[in-house]
């Protein structure tokens, strides 16, 4: 399993300019737009916000989803070459092996991602309490996992279905309103903030990043990690099914 | 020159028609790609409205004024998802593949036959959301007929100048070996174009009005309807004619440049 994480680092620094031009410079420009909105919003004089904090937010948010996001069409475009066929055949589990293809992505990705992490903290002159990087890294690996699983889940879908970028590029519009990726959620109205804590979004990165910048009570992280963990449990059970039914009906070249 | 114009009118006709005829072969595809749109759109007049609810002004800029420049960034999208997008998109495989020899043999204009050969009728769709926001945002800013008048002007002057920084991306393609790379970057830059120009750092507007002129998509063309600024619609105009040129030159370089798949 390591050799297709292995593989898939191989495969992403092939071309390193090309891995800088598709995947690092537009991962560089979103977050830009969208801390340039709040330097503004901050720089206006807003006495509703707190500046520092959001600052802080407006650079680790995005860059979280940003980066450890699985790269996007990372199984539909196998399903619209048919190359997909071939992790049917192998001795492996499907899952395991996208999984550690996945892995294998997140790696080339870890440099960048770290980088980031310490341009915020030294730009902001932020202290990092130990507490805090321990809550980050517990709900930021459980977010993780369920990004990969909720985006396999869509693009499993084009197993059975002929569409399935519009959709991955929907839900994308989805995570960056609802997971708070361009806001922090307590600037939602109430009542849909209430009704996002139903949904799997809140965990994905406004809860990780909130602990990793504020810090979060043991009993609030308990319950998120919990929560992390059911979302998890039903994603996976998401995606098999999905997996089941379009592998029955998947047909490509030659089958 | 107007029986060229009304033979390229027929052409887009005819392209329209068998796009229609596609898109009822896929309704899924259809639908989603609808509801593609219209998340991005309400994504980013949702992030607006939630700021405005807890602030009147932002640098400047008060509600009605920045959905004035949604709304000319939305008209202008919509345009653009209809009539270029997938073709822009698709000229990677195009060059790639080798497919665009049979662009370039056929008799009328290669430019023209690659960038406009789909019509993307799940986003004309888009216009029954785009059409009811503007009447309201003209409706917010107390718009008259001069006004509305402008808006149209300055958003073909701004839709003009995001065909052709978008065809360049594309065109880029002949260079590039990168797949979709330069794609990502561009959809990554839209971004900004939903700014106010002022809302950019001096270095970085700097570039966004010169040498990457993104600035002038949606954010110049709103100033410039709450402005009047003469100087930023002459500057507007100059952008786009400056434009034009270079995207046609790029495309007659980029035909020189490339080598089809079997050659």
């Amino acid at each position: 399993m390591l050799l297709f994480a292995l593989l898939e680092i191989q495969r992403q620094l092939a071309y390193p300019k090309n891995f800088i031009v598709r995947l690092t410079l537009p991962v560089f420009f979103k977050v830009l737009a969208v801390h340039l909105l709040w330097k503004v919003i901050v720089n206006s004089g807003a006495e509703w916000i707190d500046s520092n904090n959001i600052l802080k937010y407006s650079v680790l948010a995005p860059v979280f989803y940003l980066l450890l996001r699985p790269e996007p069409a990372f199984i539909m475009r196998e399903v619209y070459d048919g190359t997909i066929q071939r992790y049917f055949t192998y001795p492996k589990n499907f899952f395991a092996i996208i999984f550690f293809r996945h892995i294998g992505y997140l790696l080339t990705r870890v440099l960048e991602f770290l980088l980031m992490l310490l341009i915020t903290l030294y730009f902001f002159n932020h202290t990092l309490s130990l507490n805090n990087f321990l809550w980050f890294l517990i709900l930021g690996s459980v977010a993780s996992i369920n990004l990969f699983l909720i985006f396999a889940s869509l693009e499993l879908i084009t197993l059975t279905l002929e569409e399935g970028w519009s959709l991955s590029l929907i839900l994308d519009r989805l995570i960056f309103l609802c997971s708070g990726v361009i806001m922090p959620l307590h600037f939602f109205p109430e009542q849909f903030q209430t009704f996002l804590y139903f949904t799997p979004f809140p965990y994905l990165v406004y809860l990780p990043v909130s602990a990793f910048l504020e810090g979060i009570s043991i009993e609030k992280g308990i319950k998120c990690f919990v929560a992390g963990l059911a979302w998890m449990v039903i994603f996976i059970f998401t995606s098999s099914f999905l997996y089941k039914i379009g592998r029955e009906r998947f047909t490509a070249y030659g089958t | 020159m107007a029986r060229k114009i009304y033979i390229y009118l027929k052409y887009i006709l005819l392209f329209a028609k068998y796009s229609f005829i596609r898109s009822a072969s896929f309704k899924f595809d259809f639908l989603a790609r609808f509801l593609m749109d219209f998340f991005y759109y309400a994504v980013s007049l949702a992030v607006i409205l939630i700021i405005y609810s807890k602030t009147e002004n932002i640098n400047g800029w008060e509600k009605p004024h920045f959905l004035l420049l949604l709304a000319v960034f939305f008209t202008i999208d919509s345009f653009q998802m209809t009539f270029l997008s997938t073709n822009a998109w698709n000229i990677n495989h195009l060059i790639n593949t080798g497919k665009l020899d049979y662009f370039i043999i056929k008799p009328i204009s290669s430019f023209f036959f690659t960038f406009f050969q789909t019509v993307e009728s799940s986003s004309l769709i888009n216009f029954l959301f785009v059409i009811p926001f503007c009447c309201y945002v003209f409706y917010l800013n107390n718009f008259t007929v001069p006004d509305f008048l402008m808006f149209k002007f300055v958003s073909v002057l701004g839709a003009i100048v995001f065909f052709c920084l978008r065809i360049l991306i594309a065109i880029a393609n002949f260079w590039s070996e990168s797949p979709f790379g330069l794609e990502r970057v561009w959809l990554s830059l839209t971004d900004f174009m939903k700014l106010p120009k002022d809302f950019i750092p001096s270095t970085l507007r700097f570039i966004f009005l010169t040498f990457l002129p993104v600035l002038f998509v949606a954010s110049i063309p709103a100033e410039i309807l709450i402005t009047f600024s003469i100087e930023l619609i002459l500057s507007l105009i100059f952008i786009t004619i400056i434009l034009i040129h270079i995207t046609r030159k790029a495309w007659e370089l980029g035909l020189l440049r490339y080598t089809s798949a079997s050659s």
